[in-house]
C-alpha cells in the first residue's frame, strides 16, 4: 500500500552468538501508515528496541522482510542502508547523543551536510527548525552547555529537519524529569498532528504511551496487544 | 524506480567530499577532546621533524664547509679541462685558447676566482737526492686569496715569480730541501722531448693532507710551458672558485659548451660524495625508525580515540554516516594532527637553524686542533634544507594516514548497534 512508511512480515531475531541462542524477536508482523504516532512498550527483554533497530536498519533480521517506504530492506548492504537511515528515517536515541563538539545549529546541519545540502541552504533550514522547537537562542550552544531537555529537542530537531518519511525514538524520556518530558512529547504530538511526521517510540514510560495514537505491547520477542491504528 | 535504484539515488547525492567545511571543523574540534594525548602525539611528531630537518640541515652545513674546504685546497669548485683529462690526465690534453675560456668564466656572477693551471709529473732533485712529484703550473695571483695551499706556506712564502716552486713538507723533508734550495726538475715534455727546468724553493706548504704534501710541487705556469712546451694559450685545468659548492652544477652547466668539459665537485672528488652519501644514508636510517616509532604513537592515539568514541561514531552510523566517510573522518583528523605537529616541528627548527645560523656550535676543545689541520672552522654551521623539510612534511603526513588505516578498518566495519550499546 502506497502509504505504508513500515511494514515488517514474519521478522524474528535470533542472537545465535549467545551459549543460549534468545530469540529478541518472534515472527512479528507489523505496518505503520504514514502519520501515525505508534508507541513500543514491554518489560525490559520484550523485543520492543530491537524491533526498533530492525525497523531502522541498525540490526538485520534472521527471518522475515521488513519494508521501510517501500524499499526492502534485507537486500541492502551497509553502505546502502546508511543511504536509507540518512534519507528515509529521523532517530531520536535516549542519551541524546548529539556531537558533543558541535553546536545546536551545527549538530542540526550536519546531517543535512551528509546529504549534501549546500551551507547556506542548510543553515537557514537548521535555523528554522530550531526556531520552530524554540531554540533559537541555543544555536550556538553546545551540548554540554544545554540541560537534558534541550538536548533532546535539538535531537529531534536534528531527526525532522531532513523530513523523514518515520522518526524512530528509543526510549526518548528516559533521561528526563517528568516536566521536561511533557514538553517534549507536546513536541512530538505536534510535529505528527501539523506536519504529518510518522512516530514510532520505544518506551516504557506510561507518559509517552499515553501520547502515542497507537500502542504495541510486546513480550517475548511477541506482539501481545496492538490497539490498532486510531 | 526499482528499491536497489532507489538508493542508490540516495547514495549518489551523498558524496564524501561534498560542502566538507563541517566535516574539516568536526575533525579539528576532536583533535581537543583529549588536549594531553593530542599535544604529547603532536609532539612526537615535532620531534621527528625536528630531528630530521635540524639533523639534516646541521650536516648539510658541516659538509659544505668540508666540500668548500677540499675545494679551495686544490681541486676548486668546478673545473674547467679537455673532455679526456679526466679519464686520461696526460700533457696531451690541454685546453687551447684559455684566455677566453677565462674570460668566460669570470663574466659570470657566481665565480668569484678563476686560477689556470698547468700539469705534469717530474723527477724533482735537490744536490743526490731524488723522488717523483707531481709539477702543477699555476699563476701565482690567481691562486692567492682563496687557495688553502697558497695560505699554508709554513717556511718561506708562496710563489710570486718565475724561477720559483713550493713544496709539500713531507716532498721537502723527503729531498732534504729547505727554503732556498735548488730544485732540479727533470719530466717528458709534450710530443716526447725532454722537459728540464731548476727552481728555487721560496716555501713549504703544509695544507695537512699528507697524500697531496708528500707529491706536489708548484712552480710559475711561465715556467711550466717553457719546459714542458705548452703554448702560452694552453692550460690542462682552470679551476673555479665560487661562493660555495652548492653553485658548482648550475655554473658546471653554464660552461659546458664543445671541446671543454665542466666539472663540478662531485665529479672532481667522488670520494667525498661517497662519504657524504655514506653518513646520509645512516642518518636517513636513523630518521626511518624515529618515524616508525612516531607512527605507532599515532596507531595508538586513534585507538584511543575509536575506543573511547565508539558510541558516539555508531550514533553517526545510525544517523546514516557511512563507514567510509567515517574513515574520512579519521583521516582528516590525523590531517590535522599531522599538520599541527609538522608545523610544531618546523617553528622550533625555524627557530633553532636561525639562532644558530649566527653563532655556530663550538666543537669540542680536543676536536678543534684537528679540524684546524685541515683549515676548516672550530664551528659548525647549519645550512637550511628544504629536501629534508619535503621529506618530514612528507614522510609524518604520510605515515599518520598510514597510522589511520588500521582504526579507521575497525571504524568501518563497525555495526550501529553494537557501537551504540558500548555506552551502556
Amino acid at each position: 500500500m502506497s502509504n505504508e512508511v513500515v511494514s515488517v512480515r514474519g521478522v524474528s531475531r535470533v542472537y545465535a552468538e549467545e551459549a543460549v541462542p534468545v530469540h529478541a524477536l518472534r515472527d512479528v508482523d507489523l505496518t505503520v501508515v504514514q502519520g501515525e504516532f505508534v508507541s513500543l512498550a514491554g518489560p525490559s527483554g520484550s523485543g520492543k528496541s530491537t524491533l526498533l533497530n530492525v525497523i531502522g536498519g541498525l540490526d538485520r533480521p534472521t527471518g522475515g522482510d521488513v519494508f521501510i517506504d517501500g524499499v526492502l530492506l534485507n537486500d541492502l548492504n551497509d553502505t546502502q542502508l546508511a543511504d536509507l537511515r540518512l534519507h528515509k528515517i529521523g532517530f531520536v536515541f535516549q542519551a541524546y547523543n548529539l556531537i558533543p563538539v558541535l553546536s545546536a545549529q551545527e549538530n542540526v546541519e550536519f546531517i543535512m551536510q551528509l546529504q549534501g545540502v549546500g551551507a547556506a541552504e542548510r543553515a537557514r533550514r537548521a535555523r528554522e527548525v530550531l526556531q520552530a522547537l524554540g531554540l533559537e537562542d541555543m544555536s550556538d550552544r553546545r551540548p554540554g552547555e544545554m540541560s537534558g531537555g534541550q538536548q533532546q529537542r535539538v535531537a529531534v530537531a536534528r531527526a525532522i529537519v531532513t523530513e523523514p518519511a518515520l522518526l524512530l525514538a528509543d526510549e526518548p524520556s528516559a533521561n528526563l524529569d517528568s516536566r521536561t518530558t511533557g514538553e517534549l512529547l507536546e513536541l512530538l504530538k505536534t510535529l505528527n498532528e501539523e506536519r504529518g511526521v510518522t512516530i514510532v517510540a520505544a518506551t516504557h514510560d506510561p507518559l509517552v504511551m499515553s501520547y502515542a495514537k497507537r500502542r504495541i505491547q510486546l513480550r517475548d520477542g511477541q506482539i501481545e496487544n496492538d490497539s490498532g491504528p486510531a | 524506480m526499482t528499491v536497489t535504484a532507489a538508493v542508490a539515488a540516495h547514495g549518489a547525492r551523498t558524496l564524501p567530499g561534498a560542502s566538507g567545511n563541517l566535516l574539516l571543523a568536526l575533525a579539528w574540534r576532536n583533535l581537543w577532546r583529549n588536549r594531553r594525548r593530542t599535544w604529547l602525539t603532536a609532539c612526537g611528531i615535532a620531534f621527528a621533524v625536528w630531528m630530521l630537518v635540524f639533523a639534516w640541515s646541521m650536516n648539510d652545513g658541516t659538509f659544505d664547509i668540508m666540500i668548500d674546504t677540499a675545494a679551495r685546497t686544490f681541486s676548486g669548485h668546478v673545473a674547467l679541462q679537455d673532455p679526456d683529462y679526466q679519464e686520461e690526465p696526460t700533457l696531451e690534453h690541454v685546453l687551447s685558447d684559455a684566455p677566453a675560456l677565462l674570460d668566460q668564466a669570470k663574466g659570470l656572477a657566481s665565480v668569484k676566482h678563476a686560477a689556470p693551471r698547468t700539469m705534469g709529473t717530474a723527477l724533482l732533485s735537490v744536490d743526490e737526492r731524488s723522488f717523483g712529484a707531481q709539477i702543477v703550473g699555476v699563476l701565482p695571483e690567481a691562486e692567492t686569496g682563496w687557495s688553502t695551499l697558497a695560505s699554508s706556506i709554513t717556511d718561506g712564502r708562496y710563489l710570486q715569480a718565475p724561477g720559483e716552486i713550493v713544496l709539500g713538507a713531507p716532498l721537502a723533508r723527503n729531498l732534504h730541501a729547505a727554503v732556498g734550495s735548488e730544485v732540479v726538475m727533470l719530466g717528458t715534455a709534450r710530443e716526447g722531448g725532454v722537459a728540464a727546468a731548476a727552481a728555487q724553493v721560496v716555501g713549504i706548504f703544509d695544507t695537512g693532507q699528507v697524500a697531496m704534501d708528500r707529491s706536489l710541487a708548484q712552480i710559475h705556469i711561465a715556467d711550466f710551458r717553457d719546459a714542458w712546451r705548452l703554448r702560452d694559450d694552453q692550460v690542462h685545468v682552470i679551476a673555479l672558485v665560487l661562493d660555495g659548492p652548492r653553485q658548482s652544477a648550475e655554473v658546471a652547466a653554464q660552461l659546458q659548451q664543445p671541446g671543454v668539459a665542466a666539472l663540478p665537485w662531485n665529479e672532481l672528488m667522488p670520494e667525498l660524495v661517497q662519504m657524504v652519501d655514506l653518513k646520509r644514508s645512516g642518518q636517513g636510517l636513523f630518521f626511518v625508525l624515529i618515524a616508525v616509532i612516531v607512527v605507532f604513537s599515532v596507531v595508538n592515539t586513534f585507538m584511543m580515540t575509536v575506543f573511547e568514541r565508539t558510541p558516539e561514531l555508531g550514533m553517526l552510523r545510525a544517523l546514516g554516516m557511512r563507514g567510509g566517510q567515517l574513515q574520512i573522518l579519521l583521516h582528516i583528523e590525523a590531517l590535522w594532527l599531522s599538520a599541527l605537529g609538522i608545523g610544531v616541528g618546523l617553528l622550533f627548527t625555524w627557530a633553532l637553524l636561525a639562532a644558530l645560523s649566527g653563532t655556530g656550535i663550538p666543537l669540542p676543545e680536543e676536536t678543534r686542533e684537528l679540524v684546524a689541520a685541515y683549515h676548516m672552522p672550530d664551528r659548525l654551521y647549519p645550512a637550511y634544507s628544504w629536501g629534508a623539510t619535503y621529506v618530514a612534511a612528507a614522510a609524518m603526513l604520510l605515515g599518520t594516514q598510514l597510522a589511520v588505516l588500521i582504526p579507521a578498518f575497525r571504524v568501518r566495519r563497525m555495526q550501529p548497534v553494537e557501537a551504540l550499546r558500548k555506552e551502556d
